[in-house]
């Protein structure tokens, strides 16, 4: 422990020290006569009271009641962990005897509960000794008490009811007089106290609360939070007495009240640390109240201005004393006020952990408030500016950090918040890897709200990708993927890329699935886009898996005759380049382009900025004829590179009889999918050039992956909603027609528009908001729309103000997500010119009857838009009311699709029906509209990779009864997917066993399962709610991963 | 913002104080996890040698974010949650270290061994719930004193 004092001020603390030393010598030599004598007078009872017990074998006495430090010596010296197993078992049994024997056990009480502290830490059962903890509780003097104490909160296992037993005697110490006496019932409480027992305290402990002791006002704010944890119904009675304690001058005091103000206004957003499973959520008692914790904020946030003299203070401190403490060392010590501070030093920082408290709950007090973010500003900018941060001392980042954080989540004015990302560039930029990993992860907080100011240090950043320490390369990452965007992909990727091929084997999976995916969202043309793809597979094919190898030939086949033959000419150039190097992913991938695409990369000429490069037919053949000469090559390859060769020879029949001939050995090849394709081929080739070239066309271009698109649009919206801003800016930069179409939305100067709302006041703004949001996701679909696209604003527009006048308010939870879809899925009705020709003005038309006109005229067009719609596990509800709507007037074009999303009556479903009913009188035939929804269906979670939609059943008899089926799929390989569930005491659920653990990562054509029952005991008084830990093993990275969502999504009546 | 655990191990990997704060975890986990924790912590600290900051003191093991710093043979392991400040945690450790040794005495990995009982006072004294109570060391050891009388 040589270097522990490198941070104290030295010649105070040696000073002390010596002194204190000094005194513990002095007290230890007491203590160990004491013991010593002690000892004696019990061996002498031993002897006494076992008269001469050597001689029938019960010699052990002396040995069962061996002392904590003899018993560790022999644990320590076992050579073996069998020798120190047996030693341990040994010891327990004796323990287990003393604890049986009336005598022993209360001779020895003290020492065995001490000892098994000893045999717990090393990981053996002990619950045993549970009950003697108990006793010793309720023994008169100190030691034993705090022994008990301590071993019950030790001991204890979650199953443990010993709790129980306690309460009568807990609540007696808290009565004490003795004021450590009554710090111990509250430490003890705040440790392990069960929801009964809370109930039972709560009273003593507001009480304690404000005891004239600061030792008992400290413990007991911080027992209040176990209280307010276990029971949330009763953490509003601890705003009082902790609004009180937040003037406390006692640091300790303040730092509890600090701490307990944090958790008042957090909430109980931790309901699933502490309960490991269902049947474990029983403990938490009474309701997910957020509006406590919203209560709470709004009480506290008085406080601010006391909470940011008190910082500011302790902020001042430290700087004055820094100009002092290098005039005079000793200062500290003449001045008695000023050394009860300097205890709370830590490198020169007055307390720190106190100042990273307060900051800690101003964040929370002015977060979405900016009246309070006002009043905390100067605060803020005084210590951000004022504290001192280097590279040797903690306690001055600690708070920089926290102060960051604090600026960055309240609604601080720019140019705080400036200084705040600055401060995390000066962080970035120090040598100190510790201030470096911090500065990273808070980085990647602010990007998601303030994506320019990270921007500027992204050359840093990029730079951490390099470290040398995997938890800094892995955050650097992190907050890299979030930073690319348009405007910077093409820097960014070569440099990931570039790093790719010094990056260690086990970091080069996870980097090579983050470069594929931001190329495959951020790239800006297809040419591009393809160009890095075959980079990457250059670099590191091994590690592309097969769902992006796929959507690169698909991309390939898509694109024009130019980028086909590009791109075939830079594989085979890296094939050749590599050699005997390239990875079976790489050369599979080339066989297949080049087997496609022969005749355009031989005729094709030469594009501009592309490398001189020709390659002709021959040259191709001549390539696939060594893949499939060469033994070691794998099957796959082989494979790939026989369907090729064909392909070649279709093209130019002249390969025939190289191509027969390098096929000849593969018909007698021992894997017989290649023996087979090896004879059929050669047949083929051999039937002459009519067959050849009928069987082996180029193939049709495979559908986009949905995936892809999904994550792209989920990304935008992202990006978009989290600045409601951006809107009118985007505005200016579209269009006029789309310009209109803004305005509409956002005024609602259109007289159709204005009629409705007017049926609906208290609506109105809520309907402007949604109606805004709508146009805003519009936008984001639309701009992937080629621009010369007829857009037709009135007919669109119509319909989503009309959608989101319809919509009940409580649909706020999902509107966006399946308007975005409805939208987004529907580009036909921007491209298609005829409902341009509708004026909105017409309240006769129908605007659903314009989209099942486009609709039945652009059946092909529209079922290949709606296809991601429907196989969207997203949004399966808002695509079954589109559906169903189209599949009324165009069964022909939408029946296909339509059976893949069977999911009955939604909320968008009765919008749609509704629409049609009372606001228009048409006369398409709608789906009828259930009274009481006895099914519903919605996405509970989503994230990258899983999905888990909910299916929500009623009991038909009883209305309590809710069978939910959960169906989770996942679009990359999954393992061990585990679905918890929690709810409000007033509900009940019972999980069945899933249909499985693991999913392969094929998307929607694979369905993992669970069945929840759920009762509701206040039925029509509350709505369901649910909290969801999802917890699994990502196959890719091979990396735990644990999620938590509240399920929003229960419609209110349900 | 709470500590959930609190590891002492040596450089063998034997875990020499152990405290958990959260219920999540079952006993019978706990030895499991601490293996993987520590395993993952050593084989970042034997490298720590060549350069003091060769490495940053902190990883993610599942939802935790485990901190530690290494005193001679000692390792210091805690696990926090996720809006727990880490750099603070730091300040925390070299707290409680110093802590011990004002009360022992130039504290040694014995004294910890030999001592338990006293140092889990001591633990109890400055950590409730996972939260930090108290962080002067003269009213931490004044409290814990009154146990070893």
């Amino acid at each position: 422990m040589g270097g522990g004092n490198a941070n104290t001020d030295e010649g105070m603390s040696a000073n002390l020290s010596q002194l204190k030393r000094k005194a513990q010598t002095k007290v230890k030599e007491f203590i160990h006569t004491a013991q010593a004598k002690r000892e004696q007078v019990e061996r002498e009872l031993s002897i006494g009271g076992d008269g001469s017990g050597h001689q029938d074998g019960k010699h052990s006495l002396a040995f069962k009641c061996v002392r904590l430090r003899e018993l560790v010596r022999l644990v320590r010296n076992a050579k073996t962990k069998q020798e120190e197993r047996s030693i341990v078992a040994k010891e327990s049994a004796a323990i287990r005897d003393a604890f049986a024997d009336a005598k022993l056990s209360n001779m020895f009480r003290h020492r065995n509960v001490a000892k098994l502290l000893f045999v717990h830490m090393l990981g053996y059962p002990t619950h045993f000794g549970q009950m003697e903890c108990v006793q010793l509780t309720a023994m008169a003097d100190y030691a034993n008490k705090r022994l008990g104490y301590l071993g019950l909160m030790t001991l204890m296992d979650e199953r443990s009811e010993v709790t129980m037993l306690i309460t009568n005697s807990v609540k007696s110490d808290l009565m004490s007089k003795n004021v450590y006496v009554v710090g111990l019932g509250l430490c003890a409480l705040g440790n392990i106290c069960t929801s009964e027992m809370a109930r039972d305290v709560s009273e003593e402990v507001r009480k304690l609360m404000l005891s004239k002791n600061s030792y008992v006002r400290k413990k007991a704010a911080l027992c209040a939070i176990r209280v307010a944890k276990k029971v949330p119904e009763l953490a509003e009675s601890f705003l009082d007495p902790c609004e009180r304690l937040l003037n406390d001058r006692h640091h300790g005091v303040l730092l509890a009240a600090v701490t307990l103000a944090y958790r008042l206004c957090e909430g109980p957003s931790d309901v699933f640390e502490d309960t490991e499973d269902v049947r474990k959520a029983d403990e938490i008692d009474g309701e997910f109240d957020e509006d406590a914790a919203d209560r709470a904020t709004e009480r506290l946030r008085k406080k601010v201005g006391s909470l940011c003299k008190v910082l500011k203070a302790l902020n001042s401190q430290q700087t004055k004393k820094k100009s002092v403490g290098s005039s005079s060392a000793n200062n500290n010590n003449n001045n008695n006020s000023n050394n009860q501070q300097s205890e709370h030093d830590v490198g020169g920082h007055s307390d720190p952990f106190l100042q990273v408290h307060i900051l800690k709950l101003l964040k929370v007090l002015g977060r979405g408030c900016s009246e309070t973010s006002d009043e905390m500003s100067d605060t803020l900018a005084h210590v951000a500016s004022n504290t001192e941060f280097s590279s040797k001392n903690f306690a001055g980042a600690s708070i920089l950090l926290e102060c960051v954080e604090c600026i960055v989540e309240t609604e601080s004015v720019g140019g705080l918040r400036v200084l705040a990302v600055n401060i995390l560039g000066k962080f970035l930029a120090s040598k100190e890897n510790n201030a470096k990993y911090v500065a990273l992860t808070a980085l990647s907080s602010v990007v998601k709200i303030d994506q320019g100011a990270v921007q500027r240090h992204r050359k840093t950043i990029v730079e951490c990708v390099k470290d040398s320490d995997v938890s800094i390369r892995k955050s650097a990452l992190n907050l890299v993927y979030n930073l690319v965007n348009a405007s910077n992909v093409r820097t960014l990727v070569p440099e990931l890329l570039e790093y790719l091929k010094v990056a260690d084997k086990e970091f080069k999976r996870d980097l090579t699935k983050r470069i594929v995916t931001l190329i495959g969202e951020n790239a800006p043309d297809d040419r591009w886009r393809c160009e890095m793809t075959v980079e990457t597979f250059r670099q590191a094919g091994e590690y592309v898996d097969d769902v992006d190898q796929r959507t690169f030939c698909g991309v390939v086949s898509r694109g024009d005759e130019k980028l086909q033959a590009l791109i075939g000419r830079s594989m085979f150039k890296a094939c050749v380049d590599l050699g005997e190097n390239a990875t079976q992913q790489l050369k599979s991938t080339t066989c297949w382009v080049c087997g496609e695409f022969a005749d355009c990369i031989a005729h094709v000429p030469t594009l501009e900025n592309e490398e001189k490069n020709t390659v002709t037919i021959q040259d191709i053949a001549a390539l696939l004829k060594v893949f499939l000469r060469d033994a070691k090559e794998s099957e796959i390859t082989k494979q790939y590179a026989l369907t090729a060769m064909t392909k070649v020879t279709a093209r130019d029949q002249s390969q025939a009889a190289q191509a027969i001939d390098a096929m000849k050995p593969l018909q007698a090849s021992v894997d017989l999918e290649l023996q087979a394709r090896a004879c059929e081929y050669s047949h083929i080739i051999e039937a002459g050039s009519e067959v050849l070239t009928t069987v082996m066309e180029r193939v049709p271009p495979p559908e986009a992956p949905k995936f892809v698109e999904l994550g792209k649009k989920k990304r935008r919206k992202s990006l978009v909603t989290s600045n409601a801003r951006a809107v009118g800016e985007e505005n200016t930069s579209e269009s006029a027609a789309l310009g209109d179409l803004l305005d509409f939305g956002g005024e609602n100067d259109v007289v159709q528009t204005s009629a409705t709302v007017a049926n609906s006041p208290p609506a109105a703004s809520k309907v402007v908001l949604a109606a805004a949001n709508v146009l805003d996701d519009l936008f984001a679909d639309i701009e992937s729309v080629p621009a010369s696209a007829p857009v037709a604003p009135p007919s669109p527009s119509h319909v989503t103000a009309q959608v989101v006048l319809k919509q009940p308010p409580e649909i706020h939870h999902s509107p966006q997500v399946s308007l975005d879809d409805l939208l987004g899925g529907d580009v036909s009705i921007s491209s298609a010119p005829a409902s341009a020709s509708k004026p909105p003005q017409s309240n006769s038309t129908d605007p659903l009857a314009d989209l099942f006109g486009d609709a039945s005229s652009t059946p092909v067009q529209l079922n290949s838009n709606l296809g991601p719609i429907a196989a969207s596990v997203a949004t399966p509800s808002s695509a079954t009311g589109l559906l169903d709507a189209f599949d009324a007037s165009t069964p022909a074009s939408a029946a296909p699709v339509s059976t893949a999303a069977k999911a009955s009556a939604s909320p968008l479903d009765d919008m749609l029906s509704g629409l049609s009913m009372d606001a228009l009188p048409a006369p398409s035939p709608q789906p009828p509209k259930p009274k009481s929804p006895k099914t519903c269906a919605f996405t509970a979670h989503n994230s990258q990779p899983l999905t888990i939609v909910f299916e929500c059943t009623k009991d038909s008899v009883d209305s309590k009864k809710t069978t939910i089926l959960a169906k989770v799929t996942s679009v990359s390989p999954v393992s061990n997917v585990a679905l918890q569930s929690a709810v409000p005491k007033s509900m009940t659920v019972v999980l069945e066993h899933a249909s499985g653990s693991a999913l392969k990562g094929s998307g929607e054509s694979e369905i993992l399962t669970q069945i929840m029952r759920v009762e509701n005991s206040m039925h029509g008084e509350k709505a369901l709610a649910m909290k969801l830990r999802v917890s699994y093993v990502d196959d890719a990275s091979g990396a735990e991963k644990v999620e938590m969502v509240t399920v929003a999504g229960f419609p209110s009546k349900f | 913002m709470a500590i959930k655990f609190i590891l002492l191990v040596n450089k063998q990997g034997q875990t020499r104080l152990a405290q958990y704060f959260t219920e999540s975890i079952p006993t019978s986990e706990k030895r499991q996890l601490e293996s993987e924790i520590v395993r993952k912590s050593l084989s970042r600290g034997s490298d720590y040698a060549k350069g003091m900051h060769a490495y940053c003191a902190f990883l993610r093991h599942n939802s935790y974010k485990i901190c530690y710093r290494r005193y001679a043979s000692l390792f210091f392991i805690v696990g926090v949650d996720d809006d727990e400040n880490e750099l603070s945690m730091m300040d925390f450790i070299h707290c409680f270290v110093e802590t011990l040794d004002w009360h022992f005495g130039n504290v040694c990995e014995l004294d910890i061994m030999f001592h338990l009982d006293s140092v889990y006072v001591i633990l109890d004294e400055m950590v409730c719930n996972g939260q930090i109570v108290e962080t002067n060391k003269r009213i931490v050891l004044g409290e814990a004193s009154k146990f070893e009388t």
